[in-house]
């Protein structure tokens, strides 16, 4: 296996985290998985700063991001970080309850790499989250010059 | 050429007076000459008058003078004295009668010439018989050629006479001739005359009526008009008011006239309306359109429109009364108002709605999630302590929130049709069916499909699909039961539409409910028998509204179901949401 970078799970919601987490693991996802309950500390984490300052391990090979978060939302965070040069080549992967094309529409003006919309069904949920952990854990060839 | 009716009236009457003229001047100078005609025959009497005269005064002499002759007593000579005085007189007044014809003028110089013979022979022997006595004068009286000279002033005399008799009949016929000329000309002048009186009496009637038709016509339409019409003066009167006013206002004619209008304005309006007038008395501009209040006799005020011409110092003027109109355009402002206000609350209450939608959407699902998953989660770690009825509830609990979860998705599919718009393009019905039987959402193989050609017709791809989506997936369900299920899919154009069925020889369902097919979560069957949200026939209904179209069902229970949809056969305006 190469050198696993972390995912990043922006979600707020515990239940949500440990389903995810549970699927995850199901799927015999072996990356790492930092989990932050809002838009902020993923930013924090994202830019080594606040709780995260420390922090040495390589940037997320996939951000899966909620869209409904409490101080700073996920679509903010999206913004914030394609309007950053040093994360705007980050993979992001939108993972959310709605379906509403508004969200649809604004995530990919944004510029996310995918929009998932989470199963209600957990055999579904569990194989959406294999997928996801496959193609951008394994399958997927980040950019070189990502940092 | 056409003349007008003043114009042929004054050469009526023009022609009269000439042909009057003319005829009178005619008379004239015919009278004129009758009078010269008369006065020439007098002359002629009096000719022949004077010719009688010098005969008679001769015969008397001549008498006179063989008295004498045979008496010799002087007495007898009284005649002949007599005589002698007179016939030179008479023959001098002869001849000045006379004067203008030459040819009678030498037969007078004849007659005077015999006459002085005639007298000459008397007196000579007169003188014999004075002197010689009775013997020697009749001698002398025989020799002396007596008879010749009387029987020459005879002739001169007769010649005389038959000429001037001549010309007595001339004249007198040319007078007759003459007044029959003065009669014709007199008479028929005066007929031609009046009978172009009587002409142009007859036009001067058919005027005065033509005018007095048009005049009763203006009153008329002065009188019986509905709008306001009047005259005013620049003095603040009015001069004349319609029927009209009074029906407007209340105030009899009277009493419009006997007060300055500006009493019947409303104080806000003198202003304006003292402008308006003003505009008009001294600039000559009409009034194309000003509203002002006039207070009606039971103290209302009715606004008038007015429009108004000013000419000759004074105002004519025309008024509706726009009160009622005002009030209506007030009505039509306040429903405008309120249709905004209500457009305003709908487009909020739709927002409030997408919000809940999006929160529906987002918020009511993640608990259904967690249930499923961690019903599923703790079905894989307790499984070996879990006995058969652990395991029946905890499907039972994750079946219920999978249901739900799928209930929510057909809800906002339902409620995303009514909100999205609709951008028509061609759509291939019979691709669109076939793509869907062979992409297996229909799972179905051993349902024997019957498809008749289908047209191609804008609409919305997205939508449609679902549409036949949700009817073959019915079709299917519902003749599941069936020993061999048959789904028939015609198209056929009826009219203005073109008509869509999905037959299927299912279990059909009882007419009776045939309303409750096409309502969100209405079912005909229960979640045991057939599975399902009751949404999916509601949003097929919702669908082909939005395309203009709409849709209808036919059936029996155990015959199978027709489920119909048609569409406008042309093509449809989008509208936007």
């Amino acid at each position: 296996m190469k050198n696993l970078r972390p995912i990043l799970l922006a979600e707020d919601n515990p239940n949500d985290v440990e389903l995810t987490l549970a699927a995850l693991h199901s799927a015999n996802v072996a990356n790492e998985i930092v989990v932050v309950p809002d838009g902020e500390q993923a930013l924090d984490y994202l830019h080594r700063r606040g709780r995260f300052a420390g922090r040495t391990t390589p940037q997320p090979c996939v951000i899966l991001l909620d869209l409904k978060m409490p101080k700073i939302d996920g679509l903010e965070v999206l913004r914030s970080i394609r309007a950053d040069p040093a994360l705007h080549t980050l993979a992001v992967v939108v993972f959310t309850s709605s379906r509403e094309e508004q969200d649809l529409v604004k995530s990919y003006q944004l510029g996310t790499n995918a929009y998932v919309v989470k199963p209600v069904d957990f055999n579904s949920f569990i194989s959406a989250i294999g997928q996801l952990g496959f193609f951008w854990a394994l399958l997927n060839e980040p950019p070189p010059v990502s940092v | 050429m056409q003349l007008s009716l003043e114009r042929k009236i004054f050469l009526g009457f023009t022609g009269a007076v000439g042909l009057l003229l003319f005829s009178g001047g005619a008379a004239w100078l015919s009278a004129t000459r009758t009078t010269e005609t008369f006065r020439q025959v007098d002359h002629t009497h009096r000719v022949l008058y004077q010719l009688e005269a010098v005969l008679t005064d001769l015969l008397n002499m001549q008498s006179s003078t063989r008295g004498f002759l045979i008496t010799g007593e002087e007495r007898f000579l009284e005649a002949y004295l007599h005589g002698r005085d007179r016939i030179d007189n008479n023959l001098s007044q002869l001849a000045n009668l006379i004067a203008d014809n030459p040819a009678q003028q030498t037969r007078g110089a004849l007659l005077a010439a015999g006459a002085a013979r005639v007298t000459g022979i008397m007196r000579d022997r007169i003188a014999i018989r004075r002197t010689s006595g009775y013997e020697a004068a009749v001698q002398a009286e025989a020799l002396s050629g007596g008879k010749a000279a009387m029987d020459s002033v005879r002739q001169a005399v007769a010649a005389m006479e038959r000429e001037e008799r001549i010309l007595l009949e001339e004249r007198s016929t040319e007078a007759r001739h003459e007044a029959g000329r003065t009669f014709l000309v007199t008479a028929g002048g005066g007929s031609l005359a009046v009978l172009l009186i009587g002409a142009a009496a007859l036009l001067v009637r058919r005027d005065l009526r033509q005018r007095l038709t048009a005049e009763a016509e203006r009153d008329r339409f002065f009188t019986l008009s509905l709008d306001l019409l009047c005259i005013a003066s620049g003095d603040g009167y009015f001069k004349r008011v319609n029927p009209a006013f009074t029906q407007t206002l209340g105030w009899s004619t009277g009493e419009m006239l006997a007060r300055p209008f500006l009493d019947f304005v409303h104080p806000d309006d003198h202003a304006a309306t003292l402008r308006e007038v003003e505009r008009q008395v001294t600039a000559g501009e009409p009034v194309l359109h000003f509203e002002n209040r006039y207070r009606h006799k039971d103290g209302s005020w009715r606004v008038l429109s007015w429009r108004s011409i000013p000419h000759g110092g004074l105002m004519f003027a025309t008024a509706r009364d726009v009160t009622e109109q005002l009030l209506a355009e007030e009505e039509i402002r306040h429903l405008n108002a309120d249709l905004r206000q209500r457009a305003a609350q709908l487009e909020a209450v739709n927002a409030e709605l997408e919000a809940f939608s999006y929160s529906v959407s987002h918020d009511l699902r993640a608990p259904l999630r967690h249930i499923d998953g961690f019903a599923s989660l703790l079905e894989k770690n307790a499984t070996t302590r879990l006995d058969d009825k652990d395991r029946r509830y905890l499907a039972t609990i994750s079946g219920a929130a999978r249901q739900m979860g799928v209930l929510i998705d057909d809800l906002l599919a339902f409620a995303r049709v009514g909100r999205s718009a609709i951008q028509p393009v061609p759509v291939d019905h019979a691709a669109l069916v076939a793509e869907i039987i062979r992409t297996g959402l229909v799972a179905a193989p051993q349902v024997e499909w019957r498809i008749a050609p289908l047209p191609s017709l804008p609409g919305d791809p997205a939508l449609l699909r679902q549409v036949w989506f949700n009817l073959l997936d019915n079709a299917v369900k519902y003749s599941r039961p069936a020993a061999t299920p048959v789904v028939e899919i015609t198209a056929r154009t009826a009219g203005p539409e073109i008509i869509f069925s999905v037959r299927d020889n299912g279990v059909g369902f009882d007419p009776r409910y045939t309303g409750k097919l096409f309502q969100v979560f209405s079912r005909l069957h229960s979640a045991g028998e057939f599975e399902g949200t009751g949404i999916g026939l509601a949003l097929v209904r919702r669908i082909v509204a939005r395309h203009g179209g709409r849709t209808w069902a036919e059936g029996e229970p155990g015959r199978g179901a027709c489920i119909s949809f048609a569409f406008p056969n042309q093509p449809f305006a989008a509208n936007a949401a």
